[in-house]
């Protein structure tokens, strides 16, 4: 059993002894060889259940300066599992079996230690820990040190005891026989042990943060100002106005900034003899794998991980619900004919009812051949939600490659009048979390974003789907030619631009989907993204919508 | 205990228990076929109160929830409440309009009309149960319509109308989201009325199980209501399908237990190996063994 999957079984034990699924256990249980321990998982939930957790939280948080932290944490929580079982055993009686299972393996797992596994292990709390599990299995703790007996007994904490109680109780016990001095932690004075304020400072001192904008980058509010302009160069003052020629140096600047090219410089080049015409004449295409290392990725995968429940929980739904589309779509209907695979049953008709149905014909309906390609818009407008779209489109990718549907997942920005595409899944070979590298920066050209993505869906099989994830707010410092003119890319032409991409594509046989996420208000985006989706898209405001919403999309365009 | 009698020791509505009486003395049962008496009766005075104000007022009643919300068993009561008969007809993807309202056949040297169970029990006047209505597909269900709305009628091609008995009414049940299960075409939806069933919480689930396992020790129904109610969260929070929420599982371990298998592998047979994904029959064993023991007496004796 892999680790994730280890992890949510001990979660699922915790919520279901909690009798609830809106937090995060601080603390799982798992035996030597990885299984979780159903006994101590479900004691942290009764304690969830029968105790205030933010009173206990902020007993357990100011046990964080001490030394002996970990053994203080270890104390406290048998005294907990003593108090919450005895509250317990009566309306759980399966408790009683759980204790002693949990007592035999434990007792079973301290036998054949290595000595690493004896030095690492703390020896107190090793030794209360399997004195309550002789008890539970003997009748007795044995135990012949006084002091450690003694503090085995201080340690049998009754069920009846409220929260504050139970802290009055924990601090009396750490006071009495680790002789630390603290104060009352329910008056907020935190405990302090070992350090100095001085030493701790110095040892937890935050680096500052840099704020420092990338060249040619412009933080969002200018994108509005543009925007908001019109068709003058005017507008467009001090912002970059012209792209550059495609050099060695601008292919190094794009292969360090967005990973290492995905295709020959031969073909990238004619994809942008192809696409780049017209209105696009001065801009440029690139084609990455985008970069194995990077910190977005490791910020994306910690917001991932604070709400792994949601996104989990949203993996599972969609998926089963592609599942369930593609197995009643995919049932060919059985139809009375004239001609196909003859019906014995229905011969007598055209004997004696004049009726020649005598056939049965299957109505076609190939709906699992198709392939689905998610387009992100990764420019700096949607960094503050970078994280959040990572996981969106993890969740998205996760849940088709469950529904065994082929997916790839490309991400798209423009810098320096060049349109980036960052392949960060392939159909075959790539695993969903790559696509928490996503990066959020640049501009979006999504007019020609979504030309150039064109060549990308042949990789796939069958009919292709793009799903598009955006803002709808496209906006490049790169202008749009027209003639002798060049009018900003931004507001309704880059909208327009947008909607004849995606009329093309779909003339072209590709399936157009948009799945808008913006912090503009609903009319104003809902009316974009009608104009460049049509009916095809739907918004998302929070994330336990996907799932429903982004089903329904697919499934509406599975059904045709 | 008579059906009636039942509902006013629960308190429905006195006015609604004399529409049903004059139902029945307007449309007395007089055929041979018996009228069915259900294995258990809902217990739901609300709902109770709603469906029969329904079928009172000539509508059609769709019972929408999930497993284990008393659909069916909320739709033979209704049948034995209005003492008519009823025709259960389980709805599948292939279900068509032949198996619903009947086909030619050939029989004896003549072609003749075979009726499906729905042009019986709109000639005879039962209750039509059509069980989870939205298996089927939307265009085999569309010979319905006429038949539903005001016109009250079915044309039978080659055979011509079908008047529907005045007594007729029509119950459809529906899961959604389940495997195989689809949205409700608009036209067919507008013709019902709805209820969203209710999920039974752990004191109704307690009073279920007695009453289809009775003579246990008291404890027993507390303690699988409450491990039925550890399912239905879990199930509710995603992080188990439905498979496991499975009443009639549950009540199928209770029976096991009572015939000497111990309780967990009762409880494994009738609900725990319902999920054949095996991290899911993880979890779903976990839960089970956080509430029912190894050993466990259900009428005081340890098996």
């Amino acid at each position: 059993m892999s680790r994730e999957k280890r992890m949510r079984r001990a979660k699922n034990i915790v919520w279901t002894a909690a009798g609830a699924y809106d937090f995060t256990p601080e603390f799982l249980a798992f035996y030597r060889d990885g299984t979780p321990d159903r006994y101590l998982n479900t004691i942290v939930g009764l304690v969830h259940r029968h105790y205030d957790a933010a009173i206990l939280g902020a007993f357990f948080h100011s046990l964080d300066d001490s030394l002996l932290r970990d053994t203080f944490l270890d104390v406290v929580w048998m005294g907990l599992e003593h108090a919450v079982y005895e509250r317990e055993i009566g309306v759980r009686p399966a408790l009683f079996d759980l204790r002693e299972e949990h007592a035999r393996r434990f007792l079973a797992d301290q036998a054949d230690l290595s000595m690493q596994e004896l030095m690492a292990r703390d020896d107190l709390v090793h030794t209360l820990r399997a004195a309550r599990c002789r008890a539970c299995l003997t009748g007795k703790a044995g135990l012949r040190n006084p002091w450690e007996r003694s503090l085995y007994a201080a340690l049998a904490w009754e069920g009846s005891l409220a929260t504050e109680a139970i802290v009055q109780r924990a601090q009396a016990v750490l006071h009495h026989y680790f002789r630390f001095h603290f104060r009352d932690v329910l008056h907020r004075h935190a405990w302090h042990i070992s350090l100095g304020s001085r030493m701790n400072a110095w040892i937890r001192r935050a680096m500052p943060m840099e704020h420092r904008f990338e060249d040619g980058i412009v933080p969002a509010r200018a994108k509005e100002t543009a925007a908001a302009g019109g068709s003058t160069l005017a507008t467009l003052r001090g912002l970059v106005a012209d792209a550059a020629p495609w050099t060695a140096r601008l292919a190094a600047e794009i292969a360090e900034r967005f990973g290492a090219p995905l295709i020959a410089e031969r073909e990238r080049s004619a994809i942008e003899c192809m696409v780049c015409r017209g209105a696009h004449r001065k801009a440029h295409l690139a084609f990455t794998r985008g970069r194995v290392h990077s910190t977005a990725r490791e910020a994306n995968a910690a917001y991932l991980a604070s709400h792994a429940r949601v996104y989990e929980t949203g993996i599972r739904q969609l998926a089963a619900q592609l599942k369930n589309t593609l197995a009643v779509t995919r049932a060919p209907m059985t139809l009375d004919a004239r001609c196909g695979r003859l019906a014995p049953r229905l011969v007598w008709r055209a004997l004696h009812a004049n009726d020649g149905r005598v056939f049965h014909a299957g109505e076609e309906t190939p709906v699992s051949d198709f392939s689905v390609t998610l387009l992100l818009d990764a420019s700096a407008s949607r960094k503050a939600q970078q994280g959040a779209i990572a996981a969106q489109a993890y969740l998205v990718a996760a849940a088709l490659s469950r529904a065994r549907i082929p997916v790839q997942v490309v991400a798209f920005s423009s810098v320096k009048g060049c349109t980036v595409l960052v392949r960060l899944k392939p159909f075959v070979g790539g695993e969903a979390k790559a696509v928490l590298r996503y990066e959020a920066r640049g501009w979006n050209r999504d007019g020609l974003a979504l030309r150039a993505v064109r060549p990308l869906l042949a990789g796939g099989r069958g009919r292709p789907l793009l799903i598009v994830f955006t803002d709808a707010h496209p906006a490049d410092t790169l202008p749009l030619a027209d003639g002798m003119l060049m009018h900003g890319y931004a507001g309704a032409r880059a909208v327009q631009d947008a909607a004849d991409a995606v009329r093309e594509l779909r003339s072209g046989g590709v399936r157009v989907a948009g799945i808008v996420e913006s912090v503009l208000p609903e009319g104003e985006t809902d009316s974009v993204a009608r104009m460049v989706f049509g009916h095809d898209f739907t918004r998302i405001d929070r994330p336990e919508q996907l799932a429903a919403r982004v089903g329904a999309l697919v499934a509406r365009q599975i059904r045709g | 205990m008579d059906v009636l009698e039942q509902l006013r020791q629960q308190g429905v509505n006195a006015d609604l228990l004399v529409g049903v009486r004059r139902y029945r003395e307007r449309y007395p049962w007089q055929d041979e076929q018996a009228l069915a008496v259900p294995q258990y009766f809902y217990d739901g005075k609300e709902v109770l109160e709603s469906a029969i104000a329904a079928l009172l007022a000539g509508e059609n009643l769709l019972l929408a929830g999930p497993k284990a919300t008393g659909k069916n068993v909320l739709a033979e009561h209704l049948a034995a409440i209005f003492a008519r008969p009823e025709w259960t007809v389980s709805f599948h993807i292939h279900t068509d309009a032949a198996s619903l309202i009947g086909t030619d056949t050939f029989e004896a040297g003549a072609v003749r009309f075979r009726p499906g169970p729905v042009c019986a029990c709109a000639e005879a006047g039962g209750m039509a149960i059509f069980d989870e209505i939205n298996m089927a597909r939307n265009e085999a269900l569309a010979v319905l319509h006429a038949l539903l709305d005001h016109r009250r009628r079915l044309d039978v091609p080659g055979y011509g109308q079908l008047r529907v008995h005045a007594a007729t009414r029509f119950i459809a049940t529906m899961n959604y989201g389940y495997a195989g299960t689809r949205d409700l075409n608009e036209a067919l939806a507008s013709r019902f009325v709805v209820i969203q069933m209710p999920m039974l919480d752990e004191a109704g689930i307690a009073r279920l199980l007695e009453k289809a396992v009775p003579d246990l020790r008291q404890e027993t129904y507390a303690l699988f209501a409450a491990l039925f109610a550890d399912l239905q969260e879990k199930a509710a929070q995603g992080e188990i399908s439905a498979h496991a929420v499975d009443l009639r599982g549950l009540i199928a371990a209770l029976r096991l237990m009572e015939k000497g298998i111990a309780p967990r592998s009762a409880v494994a047979m009738g609900i725990t190996n319902q999920c054949f994904d095996p991290d899911e029959r993880q979890i779903v064993a976990d839960t089970v063994a956080l509430r029912v023991p190894k050993a466990y007496a259900v009428r005081g004796k340890v098996r």
